[in-house]
């Protein structure tokens, strides 16, 4: 069995002069559910192309079941199921025509493709030029999982799908991990990886800036903390609560404070006061997100 | 060889060679019902003798050029210009569609995603653009010859046969040409741009040539300086310069095509 998944050393790719990643260094274990996070134009999509050999690194390299993407990338592809983030398919024939296309290219029918298609509602007799982009997204999905691959690199797989579709891709990708597939999932939609992944990499204008799971991330978040005391607030009771990066008055006796580290000490500190309600919110992964573009511009969807 | 994509390729342009075929033999049929009107009538002879002067012959098709002859009628209505026009036209647009095209489109990526190498992606795509000319040079000389045989007019096998190969390796070229751009380049309109600048480049290095005999090295620079069907179809000779041209041209434009796609980035 595979050490690694996915494996980035280095990783580099320049378009000309403009930079596409830089430096990219990270890795995925079987079986993990791997979240790559970042707005439009961070450098997901060239990543995912750097490793299905579609675009040729400028430097570092990439990994693939512990194989150097290149050497034998068709073999690789064999146990890869890929949904682009721009859905493109032969728009003049049907939803069955593409199925049999990929069929063909991989030797034989997938087993699963007629459960992906009644699960998804999705009728492959109808053109791909006459279907709604909901409808191709399904069909995308249909085709790079009715092999049931191995690696699933979904970027973003929900796109123009309405929540109830959703719901249905998230519990068929949840059962094809739980039943051994890694997922290596690209996405802006914060709440979508928050919800599957075990594990995130936050990639900002071109690198790679967090590599943790899930719950240390949000362990390490900023959190906000809401309270109410029975005695009026006062400017040493403030200045006492250690770790806070902003704390703001709520009337006479209350405050609210974001604590970015120590949340022991700083809940020990309020509680040196009597307390009427005491609020403590974990942060969401957006909010992490924020903290590493809150003060940068660029385009943070959702 | 990849026989989805072989498949694929060609399925996807079914509609578009029944067009061309379908010009081809219409135009063809036309310019064979004509001949025997120029053949057998001296006043038509007479008449097409002085439309076309002596330098407009040669400038078409090479000195010596007869209209009454069967070679050099078609050469001049028919292959020398509109057949060339024509299935120029359709082997660039195919070749355009198959590299340069299916990138633009985001085809490509659907197809390189799969388990299949880009060598045999491009590979298979180079044959399935050969077999579209061989369809079309195929319907050209199987056309003359059945509307020859019904207007009563002596198209020989053996020279149709002969003008299948040398016509064939000719749209190779010139398909050759469009996939050898249709590798470094993204998007199919700019590939058929450029290979149909070249090949009118060509085609008037070799018109120059043609009326000019101080600018006959630029016409040998020409793919159409080697293309005399007249000679193929009155003679049944074929110019070892021709298939020699021919020949590397094609060979030479498949091999860059195959090296560049390799090197690219599909996106």
């Amino acid at each position: 069995m595979s050490e690694t998944v996915i494996r980035c050393e280095g990783l580099t790719k320049y378009y000309g002069k403009s930079r596409g990643i830089e430096d990219l260094t990270f890795e995925v274990r079987p079986g993990q559910v791997y979240g790559f996070l970042g707005p439009n134009g961070a450098g997901k999509t060239t990543t995912i192309r750097c490793l299905l050999s579609m675009l040729r690194p400028t430097g570092g390299k990439a990994y693939l079941f512990d194989q150097e993407v290149g050497v034998d990338g068709q073999e690789l592809r064999r146990r890869i199921g890929y949904v682009a983030g721009d859905v493109s398919l032969f728009e003049k024939q049907t939803g069955q025509w593409m199925i049999d296309y990929i069929s063909g290219l991989r030797g034989g029918p997938g087993s699963s493709t007629r459960e992906l298609c009644e699960r998804l509602q999705f009728d492959p007799r109808r053109k791909v030029k006459e279907l709604s982009k909901g409808n191709k997204q399904k069909l995308a999905l249909v085709i790079a999982l009715m092999h049931d691959p191995d690696l699933l690199i979904l970027d973003e797989p929900t796109s123009g799908l309405d929540p109830l579709n959703q719901q249905v891709v998230f519990d068929i990708i949840e059962e094809r991990t739980t039943a051994g597939a890694t997922l290596f999932l690209s996405s802006h939609i914060l709440s979508e990886v928050e919800r599957v992944c075990e594990r995130v990499a936050i990639i900002r204008a071109g690198t790679v800036v967090a590599e943790e799971s899930v719950e240390t991330l949000l362990t390490r978040a900023l959190r906000t903390v809401v309270v109410t005391f029975t005695e009026p607030v006062t400017d040493a009771m403030i200045q006492g609560i250690p770790g806070t990066t902003s704390v703001e008055r709520v009337g006479e006796y209350g405050l609210t404070a974001t604590i970015a580290s120590d949340i022991d000490g700083a809940v020990r500190a309020i509680m040196q006061k009597p307390i009427k309600d005491i609020q403590i919110e974990h942060a969401t992964l957006e909010a992490v997100f924020l903290q590493y573009y809150g003060h940068i511009e660029g385009e943070v969807g959702q | 060889m990849n026989w989805t994509i072989f498949k694929a390729a060609l399925t996807l342009r079914r509609i578009s060679l029944a067009w061309y075929s379908v010009g081809l033999i219409a135009y063809g049929w036309m310019i064979i019902a004509f001949f025997p009107l120029i053949a057998k009538n001296p006043a038509y002879t007479e008449l097409a003798q002085e439309m076309f002067s002596e330098e407009m012959l040669a400038a078409f098709g090479g000195a010596g050029l007869q209209l009454t002859t069967l070679g050099g009628f078609l050469g001049i209505e028919y292959l020398s210009l509109m057949w060339v026009l024509i299935v120029g036209a359709a082997v660039i647009i195919f070749a355009a569609g198959q590299l340069a095209g299916a990138v633009e489109d985001g085809t490509m990526e659907v197809t390189l995603s799969q388990p299949v190498s880009r060598v045999k992606v491009a590979l298979t795509r180079y044959l399935a653009m050969m077999a579209y000319a061989v369809a079309l040079c195929l319907v050209t000389t199987l056309s003359l010859y059945v509307t020859g045989f019904i207007h009563g007019v002596d198209v020989p096998v053996d020279s149709m046969l002969l003008l299948f190969f040398v016509s064939l390796l000719l749209a190779l070229a010139m398909g050759g040409l469009a996939f050898a751009i249709s590798a470094m380049t993204t998007g199919g309109g700019r590939t058929i741009g450029v290979s149909f600048g070249v090949i009118v480049a060509m085609y008037l290095a070799d018109l120059l040539g043609n009326l000019n005999s101080d600018y006959a090295w630029l016409s040998k620079m020409s793919l159409f300086h080697y293309w005399e069907p007249h000679r193929v179809i009155d003679d049944l000779e074929v110019a070892s310069a021709t298939w020699l041209v021919f020949g590397i041209a094609s060979a030479a434009f498949f091999a860059v095509g195959m090296y560049a796609f390799q090197k690219r980035d599909v996106v």
